[in-house]
C-alpha cells in the first residue's frame, strides 16, 4: 500500500466531475472534511449530493478527478476500509425478510469491531423487539434500528444520507437525539445530508452547501447566516436593477417596500440603497433556514415585480 | 455544594438568532431575572444538549461565551455556575450596547410604524422584570 | 458469506418449496402417463426450458432486488469482499434450484429406478444434474441479465443457446452445460462489483464478456435475417412459399411427385432405350424408398434420437431399448412385470447400435416388428420371442429403410441402394445376397429423395441432391437417374442440376456476417459431438463474391472499429485489440465494441463558479 493518507481528512475530492451523457452531477468539485465532528451537507434535490457520495463508496465512477475517503481511493476501497464507513441512507434499506435478531446477528459477525454495548444503547430508544421482522417495523424503528447497527460497526465515518426523510416528528426527534447523545458516536466523524434545515441548525457543527455539483459553502452554520442579511427598503418608484444589486439573493416588493436578501455585504449596502433613492433602510438578521434556502434559490429566483 | 439548578429554557429553529445566540440569551435573561441565582449549578453541556436536542458543541460555546462575559464562571471538575454579580462591562461599551439596542428598538419600532407613546407604555412593562429583581 | 447465504435462503425457502411440490406433482402425473426416462429430444427441450426460465426469474427477481442503488449500497458496503458476497448470494440460487428442480426429478428417478420395472440407466441417472446445469445456467443469465450493462447484459442467454443447440450427447453434453455455466458464471462474477454496469476492467474479462456478447450480436443479425425471410414470405416471392415454384429449381423437383420426378430425371436422358422407359415409368409404379431412420442414435445419448420402444400384442408384452445393456427389456403389458431380455437370435447378443422398432413388412406374422440396428434389419418373432436378422448391408454403412417392392426388397443405406430377393427372406436362416448394389451418387446429407422403377430388365433409380441446397453446406443441387440392369451393372442414364431457388448472398447470411463467428458457432455446436454419419454433405466452396463481400465487411469493421476504439478505449493495447478484433470479427466485434466500451464521458472544460466557495 503506497497511497499517500491525507492526514485529518475523512474526505477529500479533488478536481470531482461526474457527468450523466450531458447532464452534470458533480462540478470540478474540490472538498476537504476534516475528521471528527458532524458535517451537515445541504443542496437542493440533484445538487449531487447523493451522486457524491455513491463515487466515494465507490458506487459510481467518476467521470474525471479524485476521490477519497478516509484516505483511500474510493475506487479501491477494501473490506477493512468499508468496515471504518458506516452509510445510513434514507430508505434505510434492510433484507425485510429477516428478523432483527438476524439481522443484527449478521452484522455482528461481519463488523469486528462490533460494539454490543453500543447496539444496546441505541436500539434502547426505539421500541424494537428482536423477534419482529424488519419489515413489519415502522419507518422510525427502522431508522432506529439502522443506526444502531450502524454505530455499532464502529465506525471513524458515519455518512447518512437524508436518515430522517419521511419521519414523523416523535421519530425524528428520537433518532436525532440517538445521533447527539450516543456515546457511540464519539469519536466518530458524521456527515449528515439533510433538507431539513431546522435539524442541521441542531446538529451541524460545520454547514457544507452544495450547488449543481459545486461546493458552495464550507463554514459553521452560523457565520454562514451572518453572510445573509435581509435589507427593507422603502424606494418610491422602481427600485434598482437587480442586475446590479451586489450579492442579491432574492427580491421582494411587498406593498410597495422592497425586500432584499444579500449576501456578504456590510452596512456599504445601506450607502447602496440610499444611493439607489431610499428613503429609509432597515438590516434584519435571518433565519439559517431562509439563509440557506435563498441562497439556494437564487439560481431560480422569480423575475422581480416591477 | 449547590446542586444543579433545571434551567427551563426553549429554544427554536428557523428563528434569525442561532441557537447558541439563544441560548446566551436566556442564560443571561434569567440570572438578570433572579430566576438563576448566584452560586446556582448550570445543566452540564451534555445535559442541556439533550434537553434541547441540538449539538454539545453549541451548547459548550453559548457557555463560553457567557462565561467570557462573566455571566458563569467555571470551577475546575465541578461544572459551571452563577457568577456572582459585579460590573461585568466598561461604562463605555455599556454605554455603546445600550445605544446599539435602543437604535435596534427604534429602527424595528419605526418600521411597525407604532404609536410612540404606546411603544413606551410597552417598553416600560417589559424593563418592569429587571426592575422587579433590582428591588 | 454464510450470513449472506442464509439470509438469501430464508428469503426465497418457502418459494422454493412450493416449487418442488408442484414440481413433483407434474412429474409424477406425467411420468404415469409416460416414461419420462423415454423421451425424444424436443419433450427434454420443453422440460429444459422451463427449467431455464426458472433460473432465470430466479436471477431476475434475486439481482432485480439488490441491484436497486440503495440495496446495492446496503449489501455490498460492508466488510466482506464482493466476490464472499456473490458467493452467499449465488450458493443460495444454487441451492434453492437444487431444492425446486433437482430433488423432485431425483425423486422421480429413483422412484423409476426402484419403484417401477423401467429402466434407469447411466443416461436418465444423469438427468438430474442436466437440469441443475440448465437452471444453473439460466440463473446466471438472469442475474447477469440485470447485474451486467443494460445495453449487453442479454448476452448471457447465448450460452443457454449454445446448450440448446450442442450436439453433444450423453455425459458430454453435461460437460457442454457445465463449461457453459462457468463462463456465465464468470460472467456474472465480473459484473458482480460496486459500480454496477460499468464496462469490465481486465483484458481477461473484457475477453470473456466480448465473446458472448459478439455472438450474440452474430446471432441478432442472422434473426434480423430471418425476419427479412418473413419479410419475403409476405411478399409472396419466397420459393418455398410460391404457389408455382420457379421452374427448373429444386423446390419445383422437391414438391413434385416420384412418377414427375423419375420423368422430369429422364428428360435429359440420350440413350436410346429413354423413350421406353419414358413410357414404362408412366405405366409402371414409381416407389420412393421408405427411410425408417432418419437420425442415428448414439449410445447412452440423453434423449431419444429415434423410437426405441414398441408394443407386442399377441404376447402383451412392451419392449424398450436398454442402452447400458444393448439389448431390449421387456416387460408385461397387463401387470407390468419384467418379461425378459431380447438380444440377437437364440444367443441374446447384444445389439452393435442402438436398435429401433421399423414396423411391419408384408408377410410377417401378427406381433412380430422389423427393427433396424446399425447395418442390419431384424425381424422380431413374436411366437418365439426371438429377434433374427434379416437383411445386411455391409460394414460400416448404416440401414435406413426397407421398401417392398413387388417379390423384392428395396434396401437403401447411407451409401448404396440394394435390391434383395424376397421371397426366402423370412424364412431363410442367414441374410440374402443382395441382387443389386446402386452406389448413391452423392453425399447422404444431400439426398432428399430416391426412387425406383421396376422395368422389365432392370431398374431406374432417381436419386435427388436439394436436402441441405438451401444452406450453404448442401451441395448444389442435382437430380441424377441410374439403370441398374438384370446383370446388376450399373449405368448413368442422366444427371441434370436444378436451378438454385435461393439467391446466393441469402445462403450464405451465416457465413458472411462474421465468417469467425460462424466458424465459432459451428465448432460450439459440434464440441464432444459425434459424427453424424448421416450429415455428411458435399459442401461447394464459398464462391469468391461470398468472400469479397466478407472482407468488404471486415474492412469496415476494421475501420470503423478502429476509430471508435481510438475515442473510446483508454489504453493503447486495449484500442489494439479491439481495432484488430474488428478486423477478424467483423460487424459482431465492433457492435460488440460500440456496446461494452462506453462513450468516454465528457471533461468539464467550463470552470465558471457563480458564487466562489469559501
Amino acid at each position: 500500500m503506497n497511497e499517500t493518507r491525507h492526514a485529518g481528512y475523512v474526505i477529500e475530492t479533488r478536481g470531482l466531475t461526474k457527468r450523466y451523457g450531458k447532464k452534470i452531477a458533480i462540478d470540478h468539485l474540490d472538498l476537504a472534511i476534516e475528521s471528527g465532528s458532524i458535517h451537515a451537507i445541504v443542496g437542493a434535490n440533484g445538487a449531487g449530493k447523493s451522486t457524491l457520495f455513491r463515487v466515494l463508496l465507490g458506487f459510481l465512477p467518476a467521470t474525471s478527478g479524485e476521490a477519497r475517503i478516509l484516505g483511500r481511493d474510493s475506487r479501491r476501497l477494501t473490506p477493512s476500509d468499508r468496515e471504518r464507513i458506516g452509510f445510513v441512507n434514507e430508505e434505510h434499506t434492510l433484507q425485510g425478510w429477516m428478523t432483527v435478531a438476524a439481522v443484527t446477528a449478521m452484522q455482528r459477525r461481519q463488523y469486528p469491531r462490533w460494539s454490543q454495548p453500543a447496539f444496546d444503547e441505541v436500539i434502547g430508544h426505539y421500541n424494537v423487539q428482536v423477534g419482529q421482522k424488519v419489515s413489519q417495523l415502522s419507518r422510525g424503528e427502522r431508522a432506529g434500528f439502522n443506526l444502531a447497527l450502524s454505530l455499532a460497526q464502529r465506525p471513524e465515518l458515519l455518512v447518512l444520507d437524508e436518515p430522517t426523510l419521511g419521519l414523523d416528528v416523535v421519530a425524528k426527534r428520537a433518532f436525532l437525539e440517538t445521533l447527539l447523545h450516543s456515546n457511540a458516536v464519539e469519536g466518530c466523524t458524521v456527515i449528515y445530508c439533510s433538507h431539513q434545515m431546522e435539524e442541521v441548525e441542531r446538529v451541524a457543527d460545520n454547514l457544507i452547501i452544495m450547488e449543481r455539483g459545486a461546493l458552495r459553502n464550507v463554514s459553521p452554520p452560523d457565520d454562514f447566516r451572518s453572510r445573509v442579511s435581509h435589507w427593507i427598503a422603502d424606494i418610491p418608484f422602481r427600485g434598482p436593477d437587480p442586475r446590479t444589486i451586489p450579492g442579491l439573493l432574492d427580491a421582494q416588493r411587498i406593498d410597495g417596500i422592497h425586500h432584499y436578501l444579500v449576501l456578504d455585504q456590510g452596512e456599504e449596502f445601506a450607502e447602496f440603497l440610499h444611493a439607489c433613492g431610499a428613503r429609509d433602510v432597515h438590516r434584519l438578521p435571518v433565519s439559517l433556514d431562509r439563509a440557506v434556502n435563498s441562497f439556494l434559490s437564487k439560481q431560480h429566483a422569480a423575475p422581480v415585480a416591477a | 455544594m449547590a446542586r444543579t439548578q433545571a434551567l427551563p429554557i426553549q429554544i427554536a429553529t428557523g428563528d434569525p438568532r442561532p441557537i447558541g445566540k439563544q441560548i446566551v440569551d436566556a442564560v443571561r435573561m434569567r440570572i438578570a431575572t433572579g430566576e438563576l441565582e448566584p452560586g446556582a449549578q448550570l445543566p452540564s453541556v451534555r445535559g442541556l444538549a439533550q434537553q434541547l436536542t441540538i449539538n454539545p458543541n453549541t451548547v459548550a460555546k453559548a457557555y463560553a461565551e457567557l462565561t467570557a462575559e462573566g455571566w458563569l464562571e467555571s470551577r475546575q471538575g465541578l461544572g459551571l455556575y452563577v457568577a456572582p454579580p459585579r460590573q461585568r462591562l466598561s461604562a463605555a461599551e455599556r454605554d455603546r450596547r445600550m445605544d446599539e439596542a435602543i437604535q435596534a428598538f427604534v429602527h424595528e419600532v419605526a418600521a411597525l410604524d407604532y404609536p410612540p407613546d404606546r411603544a413606551i407604555a410597552r417598553l416600560d412593562k417589559a424593563l418592569g422584570v429587571l426592575a422587579k429583581k433590582s428591588a | 458469506m454464510r450470513d449472506i447465504f442464509k439470509a438469501e435462503w430464508l428469503r426465497y425457502r418457502l418459494w422454493i418449496l412450493a416449487y418442488a411440490v408442484g414440481h413433483l406433482l407434474v412429474l409424477a402425473f406425467f411420468n404415469r402417463l409416460v416414461d419420462l426416462g423415454q423421451q425424444p429430444i424436443n419433450v427434454r427441450r420443453l422440460f429444459g426450458a422451463v427449467y431455464a426460465i426458472t433460473g432465470i426469474l430466479l436471477g431476475l427477481h434475486q439481482m432485480g432486488t439488490w441491484r436497486r442503488p440503495n440495496q446495492w449500497i446496503n449489501l455490498l458496503h460492508r466488510p466482506v469482499a464482493p466476490r464472499r458476497i456473490a458467493a452467499g448470494l449465488i450458493g443460495a440460487g444454487a441451492v434453492a434450484l437444487l431444492a425446486g428442480v433437482v430433488l423432485p426429478l431425483a425423486a422421480i428417478v429413483a422412484w423409476q429406478a426402484w419403484g417401477t420395472p423401467r429402466i434407469v440407466e447411466l443416461r436418465q441417472a444423469i438427468l438430474p444434474a442436466a437440469a441443475l446445469l440448465i437452471a444453473l445456467c439460466g440463473y446466471f443469465a438472469g442475474a447477469y441479465g440485470l447485474l451486467a450493462d443494460r445495453r449487453y447484459s442479454a448476452a448471457g442467454l447465448v450460452l443457454l443457446a449454445w446448450i440448446a443447440v450442442a450436439d453433444a450427447s450423453g455425459p458430454a453434453a453435461l460437460a457442454v452445460q457445465a463449461l457453459a455455466c462457468l463462463w456465465l458464471l464468470a460472467m456474472v462474477l465480473i459484473a458482480f462489483r460496486p459500480d454496477l454496469g460499468e464496462a469490465p476492467r481486465s483484458a481477461m474479462a473484457t475477453v470473456v464478456t466480448a465473446v458472448p456478447v459478439q455472438m450474440a450480436v452474430y446471432m441478432l443479425l442472422l434473426l434480423a435475417g430471418f425476419v427479412g425471410e418473413l419479410l419475403w414470405i409476405m411478399q409472396g416471392t419466397h420459393p418455398n412459399n410460391m404457389s408455382t415454384p420457379p421452374r427448373g429449381g429444386h423446390v419445383e423437383a422437391e414438391r413434385m411427385s416420384g412418377r414427375e420426378r423419375m420423368i422430369a430425371g429422364l428428360a435429359g436422358a440420350t440413350s436410346t432405350d429413354a423413350a421406353l422407359w419414358r413410357e414404362q415409368v408412366v405405366l409402371s409404379d414409381v416407389h420412393e424408398l421408405d427411410r425408417q431412420v432418419r437420425s442415428i442414435g448414439t449410445r447412452g445419448e440423453l434423449n431419444n434420437t429415434m423410437p426405441i420402444e414398441f408394443d407386442d400384442p399377441e404376447t402383451r408384452s412392451h419392449w424398450t431399448f436398454s442402452h447400458g445393456r444393448m439389448r431390449f427389456e421387456g416387460t408385461g403389458l397387463a401387470d407390468g412385470r419384467p418379461a425378459g431380455e431380447l438380444g440377437i437370435g437364440g444367443g441374446n447378443v447384444a445389439f452393435d447400435a442402438v436398435a429401433s422398432p421399423a414396423g411391419v413388412l408384408p408377410g410377417i406374422a401378427k406381433g412380430d416388428a422389423t427393427i433396424i440396428a446399425g447395418n442390419t434389419l431384424y425381424q422380431y418373432l413374436s411366437a418365439a420371442r426371438r429377434v433374427v436378422p434379416r437383411v445386411s448391408v455391409p460394414h460400416g454403412e448404416w440401414l435406413l429403410g426397407t421398401t417392398p417392392i413387388g417379390g423384392s426388397l428395396a434396401v437403401l443405406s447411407d451409401r448404396s441402394v440394394y435390391v434383395v430377393d424376397g421371397r426366402h427372406l423370412l424364412d431363410g436362416e442367414t441374410p440374402p445376397v443382395p441382387r443389386y448394389r446402386v452406389p448413391i451418387p452423392g453425399e447422404p446429407g444431400d439426398l432428399y429423395t430416391t426412387e425406383l422403377v421396376e422395368l422389365v430388365d432392370g431398374y431406374l433409380v432417381s436419386f435427388t441432391f436439394t436436402q441441405r441446397a438451401h444452406t450453404m453446406l448442401g451441395a448444389p443441387p442435382y437430380q441424377t437417374v441410374l439403370w441398374v440392369d438384370d446383370a446388376g451393372r450399373v449405368t448413368p442414364v442422366a444427371t441434370h442440376a436444378l436451378h438454385q431457388d435461393f439467391p446466393t448472398f441469402y445462403r450464405y447470411t451465416a457465413w458472411w456476417a462474421s465468417p469467425v463467428m460462424y466458424r465459432v458457432r459451428e465448432m460450439a455446436a459440434g464440441l464432444f459431438a459425434p459424427v453424424d454419419p448421416l450429415g455428411t454433405t458435399a459442401i461447394p466452396p464459398i464462391p469468391g463474391s461470398v468472400r469479397a463481400l466478407a472482407a468488404v465487411l471486415a474492412l469496415l469493421s476494421l475501420c470503423i472499429g478502429g476509430w471508435v476504439a481510438w475515442r473510446r478505449a483508454s489504453s493503447l493495447p486495449a484500442r489494439a485489440a479491439w481495432t484488430l478484433g474488428c478486423g477478424i470479427v467483423g460487424i459482431p466485434a465492433l457492435v460488440g465494441l460500440l456496446l461494452i466500451v462506453p462513450r468516454r464521458e465528457g471533461i468539464v472544460d467550463d470552470t465558471v463558479h457563480a458564487v466562489p466557495a469559501t
